[in-house]
């Protein structure tokens, strides 16, 4: 391995001067992510075009050390942490939108433009990028391609995959090639497919195609009131079962509607077990026959009110409970742990019982907000590390709650990832014959032990998830 | 190696089919050695380890619909017979999702899913015969894909079994994952080279409420092509956007179908719409008017419904795959803007002499056309057949596209590459095939690059 500053002064050949980092207090910025564990890189360096990543990764792997991608760093399960001292590449300054082509509904852009930019770029031309991560406003689409990111509005337009076709990569050799490219399928593997949601260990990413939507032009949403939770996931199944998809729907528990009211002073009442939100879109004609539908079911199903919206504002006052969740909830303890697990939507009602009796067993408090629609649960324990036992005793509910999620026929991630965070869990979902058949994939791209190493694989480590975090952006709402 | 069809590999006798059925399992002109056709999962996996054990190629058969499409296979001793392979089919309709085994076929699994009022919105040719495991392995789609996507959009999870009779599996029964590498959107599409899918869970739709076929027939394939962009454009969200030739709609095959007049010259654009009914009557206003203003003439309007809709779209899901079989057919994938730029060029080739009057359907919103030559090509023809196609590709490939031959006699395989695929990303595949089959032993040479 050569050493720090022969690396680094062969890298501010590449980049310039100011583009390597390797003061204590640079690195420091690069240690984290969104997620709780930390480990300082060797230096970061930052290219400022697909032509200078191809010679960093070059001169990185000559050299001998470990690469780690990273884009805006709001990743909430450790995949952009650099372990072993390895390299930080930033692609914070590939940001540029590269193309817009309206009439193919299709852009090229590179991948440290943030998600929603994307979107606000191409909505003079009516069209939209469909994934909305939470993180949407920081998070870029280069980091979304490492975690396949989701969204609340992933359930009617589905994931990242769903609307990537084509990106450029540097291979871990050096090379520059498309995966994938402008057609709606390019023959031979699905090379795309593989690097998407591959947690930055196969390939750096620098251009990516996205495919475009055209802007709904009718959006509703309600919000529905519930005297138990119950009643409120029956009315998702029943959503569900009456023949559509919503844009999203969203659920939010008691504990958590308790800690929101004071906070964001949503209006809900006092006695709500359950809050529901519901949004659909499309045609004037259908939101509207959807609309009705989602509020008679959400009546039937015991719903002491329902509100709606249709402009803007309004719609953002019925959000303002579901976005605030994340930040009243910190108040209510020192620390929480925010889990990521996804169960079949018919087992919520099964997942959320199970997590009460976690929560009374350990005795700590658990609060839901999640994306019900597609049963993707971001169950929050509140503790206080202060105190050995209750972090103790934390971080056991977490592992049970997702034991509990494989046991219902559900995963260990919806959408924040593996990375770090679940590593040591991976035995609890995979055989080590399905872990063996994925790490064949670094070994045919040349990547293992080079990019990201450490990752989404067991390490035989004690589990090092579900370290307690006070920590998250302000606007986080999962 | 030289496997003689008495050479069992010590397989259980129950699992082989008698070697009179070889020739139902001919892969361009070569026979199998052994057709063996397993009853379970297990089973597969006994096979695949004792094919491996001796060095053994195999081809999986689903229905045995795509078996055209690839390369000629380097070796072929083996035929695995997986239409057996008919469990699990769960359905949990209020999780809008099915786990499905590799052999039951789409219309079966289709079926099942209706009684629920929920479809798999995937409509490949050949449904009650094409398999869930052939339409994974060769990512077989159809006019659905305008609305919904491609196989790889609805696949959640898979289970394979590998070379060596390893089994194993990626994904979930969840709609939303990102438990671990996506495995089975690696599977998908790759005919069978890096395993067998012996299962596949997909996440289903429901049936729209209602539905609605819009025909318009416009005197240039611009107007044609226009008009289908236009209404995804303004948000009509189509669930099939499909422009046709007037040469292409014998190979439609709706005989009983009273739409359209066939003798008419034009392009005709189908426009196929669902959901709640009063979008539905908004959708077909709206996309008339669109029709009108690119210029369809006066047929415009005419609305297909209910059966005859139902037949009409099987029809062109079926396009160029019922028998009598067309010998010659290829894929274009373009930019969708740039499909009048590749009709042009179909219909240029075609002065031709066996290449003369394609019929030619396109997906008109994903760019995908496919054209399909009704005659037959004479072996003198086929070194000159070769040359028009290369020259056809290179200009595809001008407009930054791509060509595959989806059928075409050995001989012109022989002369060209049925396959088309970028040249910098091969190294790459091989170094795939190679993790997962080393030793080549998975439909050896029928993929990309010699895979």
């Amino acid at each position: 391995m050569q050493a720090p500053s022969a690396l680094a002064h062969a890298l501010r050949r590449i980049v310039g001067e100011k583009y390597v980092l390797t003061t204590p207090e640079a690195l420091l910025v690069y240690a984290y992510d969104g997620s709780v564990d930390r480990s300082l890189p060797g230096l970061v360096v930052l290219p400022g075009s697909a032509e200078e990543t191809v010679q960093v990764v070059r001169t990185v792997r000559e050299a001998g050390w470990p690469l780690v991608p990273r884009g805006a760093g709001t990743g909430l399960s450790g995949g952009a942490v650099p372990l072993q001292g390895a390299v930080v590449l930033s692609l914070a300054r590939l940001n540029r939108i590269l193309e817009i082509d309206p009439d193919n509904m299709r852009a090229v852009v590179e991948p440290g433009v943030a998600n929603l930019d994307i979107s606000k770029a191409v909505q003079p031309y009516g069209l939209y990028y469909a994934p909305d991560p939470s993180s949407q406003k920081a998070c870029t689409i280069g980091g979304n391609i490492a975690e396949n990111a989701g969204g609340p509005h992933c359930l009617a337009y589905g994931v990242t995959t769903n609307h990537v076709l084509g990106l450029e990569v540097v291979l871990a050799n050096g090379s520059r090639v498309w995966l994938g490219g402008k057609l709606q399928e390019e023959g031979g593997y699905d090379l795309r497919g593989i690097v998407i949601g591959s947690e930055g260990m196969l390939a750096v990413v620098t251009k990516i195609v996205v495919r475009l939507l055209p802007l709904p032009e009718a959006v509703k949403t309600l919000l529905a009131v519930f005297r138990e939770i119950d009643q409120a996931s029956s009315a998702v199944s029943a959503i569900i079962a009456s023949g559509m998809v919503p844009s999203a729907l969203e659920m939010l528990d008691r504990l958590t509607i308790e800690a929101v009211e004071p906070a964001v002073h949503a209006g809900y009442p006092k006695e709500a077990g359950a809050v529901l939100l519901v949004e659909v879109d499309g045609l004037r004609e259908a939101v509207e026959v959807q609309g009705a539908q989602v509020e008679a079911i959400c009546r039937e199903m015991g719903a002491v009110e329902v509100r709606s919206a249709e402009n803007p504002q309004e719609r953002e006052r019925l959000w303002a409970g579901r976005k605030g969740a994340l930040g009243a909830l910190g108040r209510l303890a020192p620390n929480y742990l925010l889990l990521d697990g996804v169960v079949p939507r018919t087992r919520i009602v099964e997942a959320l019982r199970r997590i009460r009796a976690i929560s009374e067993y350990y005795r700590l408090p658990i609060a839901n907000v999640f994306h019900a629609g597609d049963g993707n649960l971001h169950p929050c324990i509140l503790f206080d590390e202060r105190d050995a036992d209750q972090l103790r005793r934390a971080k056991e509910a977490g592992g049970a709650i997702l034991k509990m999620c494989v046991e219902l026929g559900g995963a260990l991630s919806g959408e924040h990832g593996v990375g770090l965070e679940k590593q040591e869990y991976m035995p609890l979902y995979f055989t080590p014959e399905d872990l063996q058949a994925m790490a064949k994939l670094p070994q045919a791209f040349g990547s293992a032990d080079f990019l990201n190493p450490g990752k989404v694989f067991p390490q035989g480590k004690v589990p090092t998830a579900f370290r307690p975090t006070t920590r998250l952006p302000a606007d986080a709402i999962i | 190696m030289s496997f003689a069809p008495s050479h069992t590999l010590g397989l259980d006798p129950a699992l082989l089919l008698p070697p009179e059925r070889r020739g139902a399992y001919a892969v361009d002109g070569l026979l199998p050695s052994l057709v063996v056709r397993p009853r379970s999962v297990e089973e597969v996996s006994t096979v695949l380890a004792a094919a491996f054990q001796e060095g053994a190629s195999l081809v999986p058969w689903g229905g045995g619909t795509r078996m055209a499409l690839g390369a000629v296979p380097r070796s072929y001793h083996l035929a695995l017979d997986m239409t057996a392979i008919a469990e699990p089919l769960e359905h949990s309709p209020a999780n809008l999702t099915v786990r499905v085994g590799a052999g039951i076929t789409l219309e079966h699994l289709q079926k099942t899913l209706r009684a629920h009022g929920q479809f798999l919105p995937i409509d490949p040719p050949l449904p009650t015969r094409a398999t869930i495991g052939g339409i994974m392995a060769s990512s077989a789609y159809g006019p659905l894909c305008a609305g919904y996507g491609l196989p790889r959009d609805m696949v959640i999870g898979i289970a394979v079994v590998h070379a060596n009779g390893t089994r194993t599996k990626s994904g979930g029964q969840v709609v939303k994952n990102v438990t671990g590498f996506e495995m089975h959107r690696l599977y998908t599409g790759s005919l069978g080279t890096l395993g067998v899918i012996v299962e596949v869970a997909f996440k289903v739709a429901p049936l729209p409420k209602e539905e609605c076929t819009l025909l318009a027939l416009f005197p240039s394939a611009e107007g044609a092509l226009g008009a289908g962009l236009a209404v995804v454009r303004a948000g009509l969200s189509p669930m099939a956007v499909e422009v046709l030739t007037a040469s292409a709609w014998p190979l439609v095959y709706a005989p009983t179908l009273p739409l359209p007049p066939k003798d008419k010259r034009g392009y005709w654009l189908l426009l196929r719409f669902g959901g709640p009914p009063p979008a539905v009557a908004r959708q077909e206003r709206d996309a008339l008017a669109l029709c009108q203003r690119y210029g369809a003439g006066e047929d415009a309007g005419e609305v297909a419904r209910g059966e005859e809709a139902r037949a009409l779209w099987r029809g062109v899901a079926d396009f160029g795959w019922r028998e009598p079989q067309p010998p010659l057919g290829v894929r274009i994938s373009c930019l969708p803007r740039q499909g009048v730029q590749a009709l042009a060029l179909l219909e240029e080739v075609s002065s031709v002499p066996p290449l003369v009057n394609p019929a030619i359907a396109l997906h008109a919103s994903a760019g995908v056309l496919r054209a399909f030559w009704s005659g037959g090509i004479p072996q003198d023809a086929i070194p000159e057949v070769s040359n028009a196609l290369r020259t056809l590709r290179e200009r595809v490939h001008a407009l930054g596209g791509r060509m595959v031959l989806e059928r075409a006699p050995r001989p012109l395989k022989d002369l060209i590459d049925p396959w088309d695929v970028s040249a910098e990303t091969l190294g790459l595949q091989r170094s795939l095939k190679a993790q997962f089959d080393p030793k080549g032993v998975l439909n050896p040479g029928r993929f990309v690059g010699g895979i």
